[in-house]
């Protein structure tokens, strides 16, 4: 079919064997997330595994938008395997980067790569079109990712820089028939901390797309993998081309920036606050206020209208965003972003050592729990904290497994928990991680709909589609005193509009204190998991551009492009001819495929709640939320709320019946996977004595 | 009028109080808030952890230049207290008090106190010799 | 329109001043080349009358998401492929900014080589479309020697190679595009101009400077984009 390239890479390291899978067995899961549970169902018999076992499967999917001008999705790559971050159970789980990963391994020929077994010793894998090679990393190994990914290159196509002698067409010796290019290879590696099997290894391609959550760098060093390097020349074969280039110009005109006209970005008096920071928010926006310091340019992934990162002048902070650049205060923007670049040097995923991360450990210091005379003896140099020395220190210590950073290395909560620290610390929210060891993102006791998300599944949800239009907007607004620069009403509206096949239900985005426990919840919840894995997670359209609810572009009625951009640009490209319904409905069934994995690892309800602080410790700080009170749709405070337990365990009842699930166990049933013609996947659950 | 003018400068005893970093059971909780990151709690040990989290020393309006920083949150009575009990400033303190409104929005309050922040900060460090 | 006159205001910049003396036949006999082209070359070229337009990029307004190339891929060949692009946005995302990224369009030249160079006239002006430098893809016999000449004078050649369907890739500002409705041609539109983001590609219809670089990176950045942030000097 069009848009896919028809061969999935399956490359075992313990044998050096190199297999293909046929694309067609998949393409029912359509792309991304999808393809690479269904494939990780039959590849793994027995989930529960360690995900350090040279068989644990690692997946890295394309998307049939990849390569192609759909917006935002052609060049985010989706990685999924057991995962070593997940507390306490090692779930399962799911990561994904940017750059133009996916549309390199598409160029080369393939929709995907299929990791299995462990190498016997360093290796990278060199893929030129249909050439798969399992290359020596013994050079490589100890390397950042940085130098690994400039050694590649000029390995591969003789071409590490910029230089205009060195601007060329490469593979020229093959080129006749195969196809050149002036591209450099696409890279994704492991830095130090991968190949010591830290649980917070990253990936790294090229200098800021990182797939950091569920420690897959340590999975890939496990498996003595250090790089995958992509160069391809093949065509994607796109259904109806001018269908999808007139859909591009059709966002372009209609609901991107106007660089010429940037008033759409500067709603505010302020400048061009983050109020808008998904689609008409200004280029570079995701790199905070670097421009100021130094000259920067906006850069995008493949294919991206946004263009959300920036590269500067010294390279510090480059393609680097979210919580990248604000991971250490540091004393000035330079030196945030110096600290962005060490991080994915190391290799290192920032999350779990960003904010709540060293300033747990700084409080643990003051406390004198951490220290030289501590309870917990360590050198770090605590005296410089918010300097460049400590942060530096702390990322060596973590990366090398030296000292403390060996504790560290298996993440923060695993330390915690070495320490005897976790459970009083949780409780008290000193160590603010909500769910399965996850740093808080938004906040679990009002904003509901990402903590229940991620309880639900593996990880923190890290899903902005909601989150800007119900949240942070009027946040910002009420913060800075201004009127709301939206109306509640209006932005619920337009949210309502958009989440078929649940449209028009406004209840859904009520997040007072007792809707948020509501079968109205159950549905907020249900859309975003359905719509997270298909059309973001499997199509693989940025979470940073998609879904698109309110859009203040698109006047008079600020209508966003939720549900109509979705389908559009996935037929135009393959030929289908799926509604958005369609694709929430596979969203679903991928969605149940997931959650059977997880059952076969033994997840059970009793798992799925909250740390201790969140139903116990009030939440401090202004928080605004769309909120209906009595008969009025306003943005209400939720500053003093806690959620209350037994509500919220209601509300699972209320959920998993929705689905179809188990009350008792939170587990699929038969019924309702055989509805989602999964009754393949029952039969191992029911084998496995877990349905 | 002179921002100088606002506070007598502190006594070498006095500046090495206020200056000091206090212990953990006497931290200030702050919130440092972004589009990307949602909330993040952050201690406040010092007066001059509390100017650098603000951004006061550098002349930042936090909602202007910083622009995608986000929104750096403190309990503003909560930090009145603070600097009047735990840092033991009652000048500092009383003067912040006197200029809160309590019908003006965070950023606008925040704004009127950041020169008192500021200059206090400048004050104690010149008469440490830490300039 | 560029008229005559236009035509010699617009390479009387540099060493292209030479060469207009050599258009107008007022030569010197100690000017034996010119930019690495012989008289008698030159004097064959010279006689292609001008493109009606020009694409102009702008290196340091770019954004590398490449959009460009996959719409021109997409709008010519009916396919995504970034080999087939007839505009190369080529990064080394680890070096600092501006040096992180090139843009390399077809110049539609003031002396075509690869016009020159190619033996069966596939290659030629287009009097009826504007001059565009075009590849009549029926014509190409797939020898490569306008790529060649390209690389001459180009890092990297701006005439690309269709290895699939085995012809010779140049950009035609869009005069045939037979997968995208629009009319293109230097009075119609560009996919590459119209999909930008960042607006980083402009059309002009004034002839650049043709010797380096300068006459076509040009500067398309207005105080909109100071106000964003940007560098704009």
């Amino acid at each position: 079919m069009n848009g896919y390239m028809g061969k999935i890479l399956r490359l075992d390291l313990t044998n050096k064997q190199k297999k293909t899978i046929s694309t067609s067995d998949y393409e029912e899961f359509l792309g991304g997330h999808g393809i690479g549970s269904a494939i990780f169902f039959d590849a793994v018999k027995d989930k529960t595994i360690s995900p350090f076992n040279p068989k644990n499967v690692i997946t890295l999917m394309t998307s049939p938008l990849s390569g192609t001008l759909a917006p935002s999705a052609g060049g985010r790559t989706e990685v999924q395997g057991l995962g070593p971050q997940p507390y306490p159970t090692e779930w399962f789980t799911r990561s994904n980067f940017g750059g133009r990963f996916s549309a390199m391994l598409k160029y080369a020929g393939y929709d995907g790569i299929v990791i299995e077994g462990k190498a016997d010793k360093p290796t990278w894998i060199n893929i030129v079109n249909e050439d798969v090679v399992f290359e020596d990393a013994d050079g490589l190994w100890g390397m950042d990712t940085y130098s690994t990914q400039e050694e590649i290159w000029k390995e591969v196509s003789g071409n590490p820089s910029n230089s205009p002698e060195d601007r060329e067409w490469y593979q020229k010796d093959r080129g006749r028939d195969d196809g050149r290019t002036t591209q450099k290879p696409a890279v994704v590696a492991i830095g130090p901390s991968g190949e010591k099997k830290s649980r917070i290894g990253a990936l790294i391609h090229e200098a800021g797309n990182a797939a950091g959550q569920g420690g897959f760098g340590g999975v890939f060093g496990s498996k003595n993998l250090k790089a995958i390097s992509v160069l391809g020349t093949n065509s994607i074969e796109v259904a109806d081309p001018n269908a999808l280039m007139k859909a591009r110009e059709w966002i372009h005109e209609n609901y991107e920036y106007d660089e010429e006209d940037p008033e759409c970005e500067h709603p505010l008096d302020y400048g061009s606050f983050p109020g808008f920071s998904f689609i008409t928010d200004a280029p570079g926006s995701g790199m905070g206020f670097w421009p100021k310091v130094e000259p920067a340019r906006p850069q995008g992934c493949l294919s991206c209208p946004k263009n959300c990162r920036m590269r500067t002048e010294s390279g510090y902070g480059s393609e680097s965003i979210c919580v990248e650049v604000v991971m250490y205060g540091g004393q000035s923007p330079k030196e945030r972003y110096k600290s962005a670049n060490l991080a994915q040097r190391h290799g290192i995923n920032v999350y779990p050592i960003s904010t709540t991360g060293h300033k747990y450990l700084y409080d643990l210091y003051k406390q004198g729990f951490l220290g030289e005379n501590g309870e917990v003896e360590t050198d770090l140099p605590f005296e410089k904290y918010g300097e460049m020395e400590f942060i530096r220190a702390l990322l060596n210590k973590i990366s090398s497994r030296e000292g403390i950073g060996d504790d560290l290395s298996e993440g923060v909560v695993r330390a915690a928990e070495k320490w005897g620290r976790l459970e009083q610390d949780l409780s008290s929210g000193l160590l603010q991680r909500p769910n399965w060891g996850y740093p808080q993102h938004y906040d679990p006791r009002i904003e509901v709909n990402w903590p229940y998300g991620s309880i639900l599944g593996s990880r923190d949800i890290n899903e902005h589609g909601f989150n800007w239009d119900i949240h942070w907007i009027p946040q910002v607004s009420t913060m800075l005193g201004l009127d709301p620069v939206f109306d509640a009403e209006e932005v619920v509206d337009n949210v309502s509009n958009a989440v078929v096949p649940f449209e028009g239900n406004k209840s859904m985005f009520d997040f007072g204190e007792d809707n948020i426990y509501s079968k109205d919840m159950v549905k907020t919840i249900a859309w975003q998991r359905y719509y997270s894995r298909s059309w973001k997670q499997s199509v693989q359209y940025c979470d940073w551009f998609f879904p698109n609810f309110h859009n203040p572009s698109n006047s008079p009625t600020n209508q966003g492009f939720t549900p109509e951009a979705e389908p559009k640009f996935f037929n135009a490209v393959t030929g289908r001819n799926i509604s958005f319904k369609d694709g929430m409905n596979i969203g679903k069934r991928i969605w149940n495929l997931d959650r059977s994995i997880w059952a076969l690892q033994g997840r059970h309800r009793d798992m799925e709640k909250f740390a201790d602080y969140v139903y116990e410790v009030p939440k401090k700080a202004p928080y605004f939320v769309s909120s209906k009170q009595n008969g009025e749709w306003k943005w209400e405070n939720g500053k003093g709320r806690t959620l209350d337990r037994d509500k919220f365990e209601s509300w699972k009842d209320r959920y998993y019946e929705f689905e179809g699930w188990n009350t008792e166990t939170g587990r699929p049933t038969r019924g309702n996977l055989e509805e989602l013609d999964l009754g393949y996947v029952a039969d191992e659950l029911e084998e496995k004595d877990k349905i | 009028m002179s921002e100088n003018k606002l506070l007598e400068k502190p006594s070498k005893e006095k500046a090495e109080e206020i200056m000091r970093e206090v212990g953990f059971e006497e931290r200030l909780e702050a919130v440092k808030m972004t589009s990307m990151t949602g909330d993040k709690k952050k201690s406040i040990y010092s007066l001059k952890n509390l100017v650098n989290f603000l951004e006061v020393n550098k002349g930042i309006n936090p909602f202007e230049t910083n622009k995608k920083g986000g929104i750096t949150y403190i309990d503003l009575n909560e930090t009145v207290e603070w600097i009047k009990n735990t840092l033991n400033d009652k000048k500092l303190a009383y003067g912040i008090q006197s200029r809160l409104k309590e019908d003006e929005s965070y950023m606008n309050n925040l704004n009127s106190i950041k020169p008192l922040l500021d200059q206090r900060f400048e004050q104690c460090k010149e008469v440490l010799n830490k300039v | 329109m560029v008229n005559r006159r236009d035509f010699l205001k617009g390479i009387a910049g540099g060493a292209g001043a030479a060469v207009a003396g050599f258009a107008l036949g007022s030569s010197t006999d100690l000017m034996k080349e010119v930019e690495g082209r012989t008289f008698e070359n030159l004097k064959s070229m010279v006689e292609a009358p001008p493109s009606e337009a020009y694409l102009l990029v702008d290196r340091e307004k770019c954004a590398g998401c490449r959009s460009c190339m996959l719409a021109c891929s997409l709008v010519h060949e009916g396919k995504e492929n970034l080999s087939l692009s007839r505009i190369q946005v080529i990064e080394n995302p680890l070096a600092g900014f501006p040096d992180d990224l090139v843009q390399e369009q077809c110049r539609q030249c003031q002396y075509p080589e690869c016009v020159a160079a190619c033996p069966t006239g596939a290659l030629s002006v287009d009097e009826v479309n504007g001059n565009v430098r075009l590849v009549d893809e029926e014509k190409c016999i797939g020898c490569q020697r306008c790529i060649e000449a390209c690389d001459q004078i180009n890092n990297p050649a701006r005439a690309a190679w269709n290895h699939e369907d085995e012809y010779s890739l140049k950009c035609d500002l869009c005069i045939d595009t037979p997968h995208w409705e629009e009319n293109g041609g230097p009075d119609g539109k560009q996919a590459c101009v119209e999909i930008c983001p960042v607006n980083a590609i402009k059309t002009t219809d004034q002839i650049p400077v043709q010797i380096g670089q300068k006459g076509y990176k040009v500067n398309l950045r207005s105080s909109k984009w100071k106000e964003l942030g940007f560098p704009v000097e």
